[in-house]
């Protein structure tokens, strides 16, 4: 015998040890709770926004809330003007992470609201091969005329506590979509920030973001 | 679909052009398009593609992705001239015809455009090695052309074989060629160095090219134009309304779009996650929190 009784039982436990550090940490439940949580804020969303009964202020409020509790507003804030956040003053980040709020509230409220009279399904749940924190949630919403239209969720893992990352329909990732826009409008204005935000107040103001 | 507006009259021209130059400077066509291909093979590969969600996680790298867009002012000038071209022409003429005829006939003129088109899809099916793709553009095509009155009615969804488009374009990405500088041309609109190389060879592989005379050809082109914008009305209003750069957002979307496509809605560097691939349908798994995939759950 080359090993003792213990020494093999030692080998094992360590082998055993080894293989749970080499697994993933986040496996497949984490997963299966990033769909859940998907659920339950789309149910939660509509939920509370049809329980305004139509009080547009009440409504506001409570997506904001919403929005901020579940989506990465400020990352996201962040991601979309780039390099010029870095070289935006303190007051300019400030302004602009206000008024994208605003914009985020503006165009996906009312997406939000539709889901009361749309099904929603998940179709499944994928892993992101590098970036473990992250699944996203393949799902499918009823159109009122057509084809479902596909929507995925990128959704963020930290401490147990889940954040939408950013959201994909038909292809097309918010993300990508402002930040290719506003990072082309601040080159053309020579970085100025505080101008964007102000355009972007004056287009909120216009409902300009709305779907209508 | 947006991307359908950006591609409305993507043929209008350019099968005109090519059968002007097989006619007259064949010999030059045919160099002019070796350079083409040329050139969009040597167009750098997309960083990402083995990432789709790289970029928006700001991966890729710290500082804003280029826009791959040398020649922006020209491409923007042109933008303009489509736009302009756009409102006082195809949207007009789109809602008019939108207006004037009912649905029904509506889907019937898009039914027959897509029939017609069947030889330059399947054909880049085959080329991108899509069998099952490829037999489904085949089944529609003799099922369409026959039970569906010369493709005017599209029997064949309702037994499955849904219409899907292809171009070759996408046929060279899927060979590993990197889209290439973006380009906006004229009547066309978003394009880049491959796909505007990849509109070039559509067009070559369309019997209809050698077939059509000059007027029928337009006429198909712009039918066929008229048809897709008046389904993006309202779409292309809302995008016009809230973006604030109205070029680098159609760039932006176009790109997206195209990527989408060209992996055809799959994610490939995302796995299934195991236990949720399989799910039957109507078995949720309460171990996982799992809702049934195919539960509504709005209600």
């Amino acid at each position: 015998m080359l090993l003792s009784k213990r020494q093999l039982l030692s080998v094992l436990a360590a082998t055993t040890l080894l293989a749970q550090a080499l697994l993933p940490v986040h496996s497949a439940s984490a997963a299966g709770d990033a769909a859940a949580f998907v659920v339950a804020l789309k149910d939660d969303a509509v939920k509370q926004l049809s329980e305004a009964n139509g009080d547009e202020a009440l409504k506001e409020q409570r997506f904001r809330k919403l929005l901020n509790n579940n989506f990465e507003v400020e990352d996201i804030g962040k991601f979309v003007i780039g390099r010029y956040w870095r070289k935006a003053s303190a007051a300019d980040r400030d302004e602009f992470l206000k008024v994208f709020e605003d914009v985020l509230v503006q165009r996906f409220l009312p997406l939000f609201d539709d889901y009361v009279d749309r099904s929603f399904s998940v179709d499944s749940v994928r892993a992101d091969a590098k970036r473990p924190e992250f699944s996203t949630v393949v799902s499918r919403v009823s159109q009122p005329k057509g084809a479902d239209a596909q929507v995925l969720w990128r959704v963020r893992e930290s401490g147990g506590k889940f954040q939408i990352s950013d959201v994909k329909a038909e292809g097309i990732s918010l993300r990508i979509t402002y930040q290719s826009e506003y990072s082309s409008f601040l080159k053309n204005n020579s970085g100025n920030v505080s101008k964007l935000s102000k355009l972007l107040r004056r287009k909120i103001k216009a409902g300009a973001f709305a779907p209508k | 679909m947006f991307w359908q507006v950006l591609k409305s009259g993507r043929h209008i021209v350019i099968p005109q052009m090519v059968k002007l130059f097989f006619s007259h400077v064949s010999g030059k066509m045919l160099g002019a398009l070796a350079i083409l291909l040329v050139v969009s093979g040597c167009a750098s590969a997309p960083k990402n593609t083995d990432d789709q969600w790289a970029q928006s996680d700001g991966t890729v790298s710290a500082s804003e992705p280029s826009d791959n867009d040398p020649i922006e002012l020209l491409n923007r000038f042109v933008f303009a001239f489509n736009d302009a071209l756009d409102v006082t022409l195809f949207q007009p003429a789109s809602a008019l015809y939108r207006f004037a005829l009912p649905e029904e006939v509506r889907d019937s003129v898009r039914n027959f455009m897509r029939n017609i088109s069947t030889p330059v899809i399947l054909a880049n099916d085959l080329l991108q090695g899509e069998w099952e793709r490829a037999e489904a553009t085949t089944t529609r095509f003799f099922v369409n052309s026959t039970i569906g009155v010369a493709g005017l009615f599209d029997v064949a969804k309702d037994m499955g074989y849904d219409y899907h488009d292809e171009d070759f374009g996408q046929t060279l990405a899927t060979y590993g060629t990197g889209e290439g500088a973006y380009l906006v041309l004229p009547l066309v609109g978003p394009s880049s160095l491959r796909d505007g190389a990849g509109l070039i060879v559509d067009s070559l592989l369309d019997p209809l090219t050698y077939i059509l005379s000059t007027e029928a050809a337009i006429a198909r082109r712009g039918i066929s134009s008229v048809d897709t914008r008046s389904r993006n009305i309202e779409l292309v209003e809302e995008i016009k309304r809230d973006s604030i750069d109205y070029y680098a957002r159609v760039r932006s979307l176009y790109r997206q779009r195209r990527e989408n496509e060209i992996s055809n809605g799959v994610e490939e560097d995302d796995f299934l996650r195991p236990g949720l691939t399989f799910l039957e349908q109507g078995t949720g798994n309460a171990q996982l929190g799992f809702v049934p995939r195919t539960a509504p759950l709005s209600e």
